[in-house]
């Protein structure tokens, strides 16, 4: 059956990140070990990048009732 | 010979509504091929039937009010939708009709059918633009997974930059959690997810579990979770149970 494929939103800072395997990992495992969906900061290369999770973007958005 | 000129004609007038509707759906919106009650009409054919002679009037209107173009002969579009050939005198007006503006005939039609298409791609990229697919239900693409799997889901959030995905995957008697960036992913015709394509993935035994108490180390030191070795790890959904999908917004410091 034929399929659609469709690319995942990739930024260019996310493609710096994930360009570097080990950074990449390691966001990942942060990921894991984190309960409260929060803020990280992760070093690939010479750069450094602050990553936010969705769920605390969510809640620090406005929210209409 | 028998030509089957009614459905010949028919098909014509309303290719330029069929273009414009796929062209409006694309990749997104395929799945939209629901019936209209019990009639064997799909929406998406009686969106183009309503579209097509919009098209048709305004792209003529425009050809004769730019003298390229000549007015509709409404009378030999009848006689052909009809098939009613029995009137000789008739069926030959219409046919010189035909004769005397091959050109004529023979650009408008593709012409009105890449019209449908643009205006199918323009009214797209319209609505996509300014979310209206997101707020206002009836514009909602049939692609529930596009939705999902690219950050859209809620109106409040910007984009993301990454997405992560963790997906839990039967094989050898055994639940899997992948965890991985994704890349690509394929829907079906049907609109059913096919395969997820992620990179930099880890992944665990779903028995592997971490006990109450205790917290994930970094890097994973547990030995729970390892590294799979590769460009690119292709899931298959079939064997998929669950997904969790979380969105990365990644700013340089």
């Amino acid at each position: 059956m034929k399929v659609d494929v469709f690319t995942a939103p990739l930024s260019e800072e996310g493609k710096a990140l994930l360009r570097d395997e080990s950074a990449a990992r390691e966001l990942l495992y942060k990921l894991l070990a984190d309960g409260s969906h929060g803020r990280f900061e992760v070093k690939a290369g010479e750069r450094t990048f602050d990553v936010t999770s969705s769920a605390a973007l969510a809640a620090a958005a406005p929210r209409s009732r | 010979m028998n030509f089957a000129l009614p459905a010949i004609t028919l098909l014509l007038l309303l290719l330029p509504g069929i273009l414009a509707v796929q062209g409006f759906l694309g990749k997104i919106g395929r799945k939209t091929s629901d019936p209209v009650g019990q009639t064997g009409v799909t929406w998406a054919l009686l969106a183009a039937i309503l579209v097509a002679p919009i098209i048709h009037l305004a792209l003529s209107g425009v050809l004769v009010a730019l003298r390229i173009g000549l007015p509709p002969d409404l009378h030999a579009i009848f006689v052909f939708l009809s098939g009613e050939f029995a009137d000789k005198a008739d069926f030959s007006r219409t046919i010189d009709s035909v004769i005397a503006n091959p050109w004529h005939i023979a650009l408008y039609f593709p012409l009105a059918a890449i019209l449908g298409l643009l205006i199918g791609r323009l009214a797209q990229y319209l609505v996509r633009s300014a979310q209206l697919d997101r707020r206002i239900g009836p514009l909602h693409f049939a692609s529930d997974w596009h939705y999902l799997l690219s950050g859209e889901i809620r109106t409040d959030v910007p984009a993301p930059d990454a997405v992560v995905v963790a997906a839990t995957v039967e094989h050898g008697g055994e639940a899997y959690l992948y965890v991985g960036y994704l890349r690509d992913y394929a829907v079906d015709r049907d609109g059913e997810l096919k395969r997820l394509h992620l990179n930099s993935v880890v992944r665990r035994p779903m028995a592997a579990d971490r006990p109450p108490g205790q917290k994930q180390q970094i890097p994973d030191q547990t030995g729970r979770f390892y590294p799979i070795t590769g460009d690119e790890l292709v899931i298959i959904c079939k064997d998929v149970r669950t997904l969790n999908v979380r969105y990365l917004y990644i700013k340089p410091k």
